[in-house]
């Protein structure tokens, strides 16, 4: 028991050792964005300032990188989530042996590197006369994060209830009003998480960005060239922001993660009742009711 | 096929259908294979050099040409005899003669010298294999991302399993918050991170040299190790929650029967966690090779001009060098050497594709 225990406290050192291993470096970067010191560093501390925040704020030129990934992430969206979408009803209806290979080909775009999507999509739209910008990294982009899409409708379609269409289809509703009235809604939470993977994975994107941005700038792209050229505190106040919004995501994500688990076991629990007053041949509603008195008292 | 229709209707089944041929044609397929192409063939740089050899020995016959029209038409201006004239402006007529026919010749040559001809052969590939700078940056690329892959596999089972396993929900919640910002900043900024740690004047030498363990700042940047611990630092996070999705579906009364039967913990995980485990295992090794293969932020902002990785040599032939078919070789080298990666994880572990997309 007491070799356990001095295991248990092994691992819970090693888990507060890694923590700190990835937390720090993110610390020292975001402390240095109020530093005065001309270049990013957080030793010798040199005095509090605001300043560098000012600086990100009257920088133009981030500004407008940052409208640039905004145009491309809400581009990857309007391309990104029909694709997936078909891509997903296109697999769940198939049985034929050719499921594998196209789902092969169809989640390959995320098992290659993104550099050689970005030169993929550079190398065949040169040919067709198109040359980087924009409208390319949208595109380069899409093909990869089509597929993440694809792979979170599968998921949400796997628990989706056939006899559903049937019936609707039975009752008289066209194919388009199933789709829209019945499949659609049912998606329609996976939409928005997709939406938001999306967007987050084109506004973050480097490698195949570079290749295909051509001589406009994206977020990514304005920060990489500014850490390589000219280095001031403004990226770390840039960080800062960032490191910010993470957590907030980060809270809302666990928050949500825990109301669904909380959810899933409270209907795993009302089940095994249901199951267990079956047996007995009790009356489910009856133990409902009997569980609404319970928590009314 | 017709399965297919009669459940989603006509119309629903184009936009499926056309929607999918559009993104495995236009932005999968063909642009790949439009890549393999590019590799297979280079321009004819022989057939370039002749061809402008001969646009200069030509242009210096014309200059020569039109020399002599001009000394013939002098002389023909004080000729003295009706004969002598006309037989100078016959020879002009042969010198224009000839000059017209030159001219003809330069269209085709100047679109040799604009668009040498293609030759199609292994040519690209065979410069890599004998370039032994290029060829030991890709064995060090291979190398190093194996080593960043099986060191995050090493430091992320722990943490994996402990989520999954070991820490009481609220715990779990409060450390997998604490592993998702590092893994949500942006890669760059991480980088930068690290950038700030280990260069000259960075963090980690002003501590070594305070605390007298180095007598001059450690050059971190400009060596490989500061690639490699960058590498690391920034792509451990994509091994840690595959791992924990599996072992979170691990029904945890499994490991208690074994532990009451008497199983040691090495054997518990030997048998039940790491075999359950095994697609996360899968996709974290395929998803950090392939970033730590294909990264260009990490060995540009962490590395110098002697810690070349594969990717930087490819983004140079595309904007430096100018020379795409090469880059193309290059790269479509890097993609074999990702699907021979993939390939071996599904045989290793035993799992089929799509075991792993869950």
């Amino acid at each position: 028991m007491s070799s356990r225990r001095l295991l248990g406290l092994f691992c819970g050192l090693y888990v507060i050792a890694f923590l700190t291993y990835m937390l720090t470096p993110l610390a020292i970067m975001a402390g240095a964005a109020f530093n005065t010191s001309s270049i990013p560093e957080l030793l010798p501390w040199k005095g509090f300032t605001l300043g560098w925040f000012g600086e990100l704020f009257r920088d133009r030129i981030m500004w407008g990188a940052i409208g640039n990934s905004f145009v491309i992430g809400l581009g990857v969206i309007a391309l990104a989530i029909p694709i997936g979408l078909a891509g997903a009803l296109l697999l769940t209806g198939m049985r034929s042996k050719a499921r594998s290979l196209l789902f092969a080909v169809m989640i390959s775009p995320i098992l290659t590197p993104g550099v050689i999507l970005g030169i993929s999509t550079l190398i065949f739209w040169r040919h067709l006369g198109v040359s980087g910008g924009i409208a390319l990294t949208i595109i380069g982009q899409a093909t990869f994060i089509a597929s993440f899409c694809m792979l979170l409708f599968m998921a949400r379609l796997q628990r989706f209830d056939r006899d559903l269409e049937e019936a609707a289809l039975d009752l008289g509703a066209s194919h388009q009003q199933v789709f829209f009235k019945v499949t659609l809604p049912f998606l329609r939470p996976t939409m928005l998480t997709a939406m938001g993977i999306a967007f987050l994975q084109s506004f973050e994107n480097y490698n195949t960005t570079l290749f295909v941005v051509g001589s406009k700038n994206t977020m990514t792209i304005r920060i990489a060239s500014m850490v390589r050229l000219g280095l001031t505190p403004e990226i770390n106040a840039l960080a800062m922001v960032f490191i910010g919004l993470t957590i907030l995501a980060a809270v809302v994500f666990e928050i949500r993660r825990r109301t669904e688990k909380r959810r899933a076991s409270e209907l795993k629990r009302r089940n095994r009742r249901e199951d267990a007053a079956l047996a007995t041949g009790g009356a489910p509603a009856a133990l409902e009711n009997e569980e609404q008195v319970a928590e009314a008292a | 096929m017709s399965d297919f229709v009669q459940r989603y209707g006509r119309i629903m089944t184009a936009y499926v259908m056309l929607t999918c041929t559009v993104w495995l044609l236009g932005m999968v397929l063909l642009p790949q294979l439009l890549m393999v192409d590019y590799s297979l063939w280079s321009r004819d740089e022989v057939a370039q050099s002749r061809a402008m050899r001969t646009i200069d020995s030509l242009e210096d016959r014309l200059d020569a040409i039109d020399d002599e029209v001009d000394t013939l038409s002098a002389q023909a201006d004080k000729a003295a005899t009706p004969a002598l004239r006309a037989e100078a402006k016959a020879k002009i007529d042969r010198l224009e003669k000839e000059a017209d026919a030159i001219n003809t010749e330069f269209k085709p040559l100047d679109k040799v010298v604009k668009e040498p001809p293609r030759i199609y052969g292994f040519k690209n590939y065979l410069y890599l294999l004998t370039n032994a700078l290029h060829r030991s940056i890709f064995l060090k690329t291979l190398l190093v991302s194996l080593l960043v892959t099986f060191t995050a596999l090493a430091l992320c089972y722990p943490i994996a399993y402990y989520l999954a396993h070991v820490a009481d929900g609220r715990r779990a919640g409060v450390i997998i918050m604490g592993l998702l910002v590092p893994y949500w900043v942006n890669e760059i900024l991480r980088t930068f991170a690290w950038l700030m740690i280990l260069s000259r004047n960075g963090l980690f030498n002003t501590i070594l040299t305070s605390l007298g363990l180095a007598a001059q700042p450690v050059d971190f940047l400009n060596s490989n190790s500061g690639v490699i611990i960058g590498m690391v630092y920034c792509y451990v996070l994509f091994m840690v929650f595959p791992i924990y999705n599996t072992l979170d579906t691990l029904d945890h009364n499994q490991i208690e029967a074994a532990r009451d039967l008497g199983a040691s913990w090495p054997k518990i995980h030997r048998r039940i966690a790491i075999p359950h485990a095994k697609p996360g295992i899968a996709v974290g090794c395929i998803m950090t090779f392939m970033v730590a293969v294909g990264t260009y932020a990490v060995p540009s902002i962490l590395g110098g001009t002697s810690s070349l990785w594969f990717t930087q040599i490819i983004y140079s032939w595309f904007f430096d060098g100018g020379n795409w078919n090469q880059g193309a070789a290059y790269a479509f080298t890097l993609l074999l050497l990702c699907i021979g990666f993939v390939l071996l994880m599904l045989r290793v572990f035993r799992v089929r594709l799509e075991e792993m997309a869950r």
